[in-house]
């Protein structure tokens, strides 16, 4: 049995422990644990939260993706030391990073600790952006784009602020930095959670909107900081032996520049029987892939690649070539 | 195993199965057969792409791999994640699908 753990993340001044307050309001049972990381050597977000000691820790004096890093294992293992007994364990670990923190580092901490990735299930990765300065922090941090790259879902904050158009063109933006990305809307930090929540680990959160992708396709390049997007679009079954092996080496080989990889892919089953798979990673690392339980998905597969440094190109073309040399089965794309 | 829930650690990798209902991990019968075939598939496909190196990859029967150059040097491998590292680290050779 597994906890499920979120990392609530967003740039400086986006929110975050706004949001993560009104998590602890609005869940009744407070079965969470807050591991709230400040960047600053004094940890003032505690005190702002008001939640009890025992539930919640914290990591302060540096990012939890680079320098506080052991530091953030340390805590975890202290929590499940601290609740060894399974029955007495809160079921969801919160983790909200700091302002500039990057969330890849963070998972792949978790999932490469050998005692950790056994109890600690990554459920998700939630970025909070301000309906207010959004635009102007994702055309000129990159961080900010690391963080809605890697993420599941996005919210905007402080939308009871912001003018409708302002909304509009910030949701315009997200999409075209990570496609199909669900968003919502939090007005003076209220959320749905255990809607969000729900959505986050249900096999819809890397479904992709393929009619929102075509119709950002034009657009090209996605902005600044050297993000692109990389579109691979198929007909037919995916040898998903081929797959494996082709995916695993491109993110062994250039997984620090592949922020994002997402998609619905088909493959068949040992009786022959096609259905689809989801795939979702950051940067290094694959999540389990899961069954897809909807049943109106078009009858194609799509593939998202979010790059930084990285020509789109090369890894449809990579793709394609893989694909025609290795797979059993003749695929037929339809778009890169 | 884990001192705190029992449970047994296994070396399961992302890309080695996508199918994870309990009758298809049912030992013996078509679907058993059908993963050794992959297995061997899997392993047919690495050794092409590294056709070009001194290295050969075979399976450890365990559902990892046994590298070897022809030294007699080698390395065991749990997954495939861990191959790439392994033949990228302990030989230098590294093999990047975007050259192909």
């Amino acid at each position: 049995m597994s906890i499920n753990l979120y990392i609530v993340t967003g740039f400086l001044g986006s929110g975050k422990t706004t949001l993560v307050k009104n998590i602890h309001k609005q869940i009744p049972d407070h079965n969470f644990h807050y591991i709230i990381n400040e960047a600053g050597e004094v940890a003032i977000d505690q005190a702002l939260y008001n939640i009890e000691k025992d539930e919640s820790s914290i990591v302060y004096g540096g990012c939890a993706c680079c320098v506080k890093k052991s530091e953030l294992i340390e805590t975890i293992k202290e929590y499940l030391h601290k609740n060894g007994n399974i029955v007495n364990r809160k079921d969801t670990i919160i983790i909200e990073t700091s302002g500039l923190a990057n969330p890849a580092p963070i998972v792949f901490s978790i999932k490469s600790d050998p005692y950790i990735k056994h109890h600690i299930h990554v459920a998700g990765i939630i970025c909070v952006i301000s309906s207010i300065e959004g635009i102007l922090a994702l055309e000129n941090y990159n961080e900010v784009v690391q963080q809605v790259a890697m993420s599941d879902v996005v919210i905007l904050s402080k939308a009871e602020l912001a003018k409708k158009e302002e909304k509009n063109q910030l949701k315009l933006l997200i999409t075209r930095k990570s496609p199909g990305i669900k968003i919502y809307q939090a007005a003076n930090g209220n959320v749905n959670w255990q809607e969000l929540f729900q959505y986050v680990i249900s096999d819809q959160r890397t479904q992709i909107n393929n009619n929102l992708i075509l119709k950002e396709r034009s657009s090209g390049n996605v902005g600044h900081n050297k993000t692109t997007t990389c579109l691979i679009s198929y007909e037919g079954s995916i040898d998903w032996v081929a797959f494996g092996v082709w995916l695993s080496a491109l993110l062994h080989r250039h997984g620090e520049y592949i922020m994002r990889v997402k998609g619905t892919i088909q493959v068949k089953d040992w009786q022959n029987d096609s259905f689809f798979i989801l795939i979702n990673g950051v940067q290094h690392i694959m999540y389990p892939p899961q069954h897809v339980k909807y049943q109106n998905l078009p009858n194609k597969s799509l593939l998202v690649f979010i790059l930084n440094g990285i020509n789109p190109q090369q890894i449809s073309l990579s793709f394609d070539r893989f694909m025609h040399k290795y797979s059993e089965y003749s695929v037929r794309m339809i778009s890169t | 195993m884990c001192l705190i829930c029992a449970q047994i650690y296994t070396a399961d990798n992302w890309s080695t199965d996508p199918r994870d209902s309990e009758s298809e991990r049912t030992a013996g019968g078509s679907a058993s057969l059908h993963r050794y075939q992959e297995t061997n598939r899997r392993l047919n496909i690495i050794n092409n792409l590294i056709s070009r190196t001194p290295l050969k990859i075979e399976s450890n029967g365990t559902g990892g791999y046994v590298i070897s150059d022809k030294k007699g040097k080698n390395f065991r491998a749990d997954n495939i994640n861990q191959l790439w590292q392994l033949i990228d680290s302990k030989y230098g050779i590294v093999i990047d699908v975007l050259d192909l």
